[in-house]
């Protein structure tokens, strides 16, 4: 859908940029060549997106202007409706949005999008410098010793799922699986959100909706389902 | 990589090497900034002028990762640094390759509208 879009609104100004993290080119090749970009299609090996942008879970999406500002922070934006029956949201409202951006209209955007936009803490640099750690030593077949890292990463930022579902294929683990549902189900029963919107271009879904469904899929009370497919970014189209 | 006084210590010529940090009589400096030096981060190993890994990262802000058993040293970057530069409301410019290997920068873009869009295949 984001190839769509493109095709549609570049005339007009707009350039979609998608950037997979994913720990090789070729773990995100199969995905980039299904949606055929005519974007450019990015690949981010060590996650550096996450650590300057300070991203904790994937889709994230930002608007940036014509001087580079961000003019909408951080968000999460389903440009279709592949799993919008499990999260709750709909890709309605953004593409509106996005559409009367380009067309030069405003943001859209309500609050302050700079002072909206997360900072990241010391702790979390520190979760972040771990992961790197991890990341290298796992990338040079020295799992054992990247191990402890891994952990120390998600003690210090349990709330970056970047971070802790992100690794968790070098760390033997399914992040589409038991695996998954069983870390956010823990996560949100504990009172945390997994994942929110911003409540603009996402009414009515102030709650966590997506981390209740997951939190059920844990407890056994929904179906499980597969997600491998929903962070795609142009697999409708 | 060195010892200074017990602590992890690498040349001032590779902490710039690695880092982008320069051991100047100011401080330690990044580019135009500067941070003045409070402590002793400083040795030597014969005419090799060496610094302490802690000290230049207690210094400037930034996250140390020390793994003396794996022989690994990370330092990432510093909360601060990452606070200014998302604070200051100018997207930070990246530079990422394709499949292909081309590289493509945020700022290559300026002057259009972008759409920045991460996702993962996990």
């Amino acid at each position: 859908m984001w190839q769509a879009l493109n095709l549609e609104l570049a005339p007009l100004g707009l350039t979609v940029i998608t950037v997979a993290l994913d720990k090789t080119l070729d773990d995100a090749r199969p995905w980039i060549e299904a949606a055929h970009p005519t974007h450019p299609s990015l690949v981010d090996v060590n996650y550096t997106m996450a650590d300057v942008y300070n991203m904790v879970n994937v889709p994230t999406v930002l608007w940036i202007d014509e001087d580079g500002r961000i003019m909408r922070p951080n968000d999460v934006h389903y440009v279709d409706e592949t799993f919008s029956g499990i999260h709750g949201y709909h890709a309605e409202a953004p593409i509106a949005a996005l559409r009367a951006w380009v067309h030069g209209e405003s943001s859209g955007y309500d609050g302050d999008a700079v002072a909206d936009q997360p900072v990241a803490t010391v702790e979390h640099q520190m979760a972040r410098a771990h992961f790197a750690t991890a990341w290298w030593l796992a990338n040079h077949d020295r799992g054992a010793e990247a191990e402890p890292h891994f952990v120390m990463a998600d003690e210090l930022a349990p709330q970056d799922f970047t971070i802790r579902r992100g690794s968790m294929l070098m760390r033997g683990k399914d992040p589409a699986g038991m695996d998954f549902f069983q870390m956010v189900g823990d996560w949100v029963g504990a009172g945390n959100s997994y994942y929110v919107p911003q409540a603009d271009l996402a009414p009515g879904t102030s709650t966590d909706r997506f981390g209740k469904f997951l939190n059920q899929v844990n407890g056994g009370a929904a179906p499980k389902v597969a997600l491998r497919a929903s962070q795609d970014p142009s697999s409708s189209d | 990589m060195y010892d200074l006084d017990g602590q992890l210590a690498v040349s001032v010529a590779d902490l710039y090497a690695a880092f982008g940090i320069e051991r100047k009589p100011e401080g330690l400096c990044i580019g135009d900034v500067c941070y003045p030096v409070r402590t002793t981060i400083d040795g030597a190993v014969g005419d090799t002028p060496i610094v302490s890994l802690d000290g230049v990262a207690a210094t400037i802000g930034r996250p140390l990762v020390i793994d003396s058993d794996a022989a690994v040293a990370c330092m990432g970057a510093g909360a601060s640094e990452r606070s200014q530069s998302l604070k200051s409301g100018y997207a930070p410019d990246f530079t990422l390759p394709d499949l292909d290997g081309n590289l493509h920068s945020l700022s290559d873009f300026r002057g259009r509208k972008v759409v920045l869009y991460a996702y993962a295949s996990w």
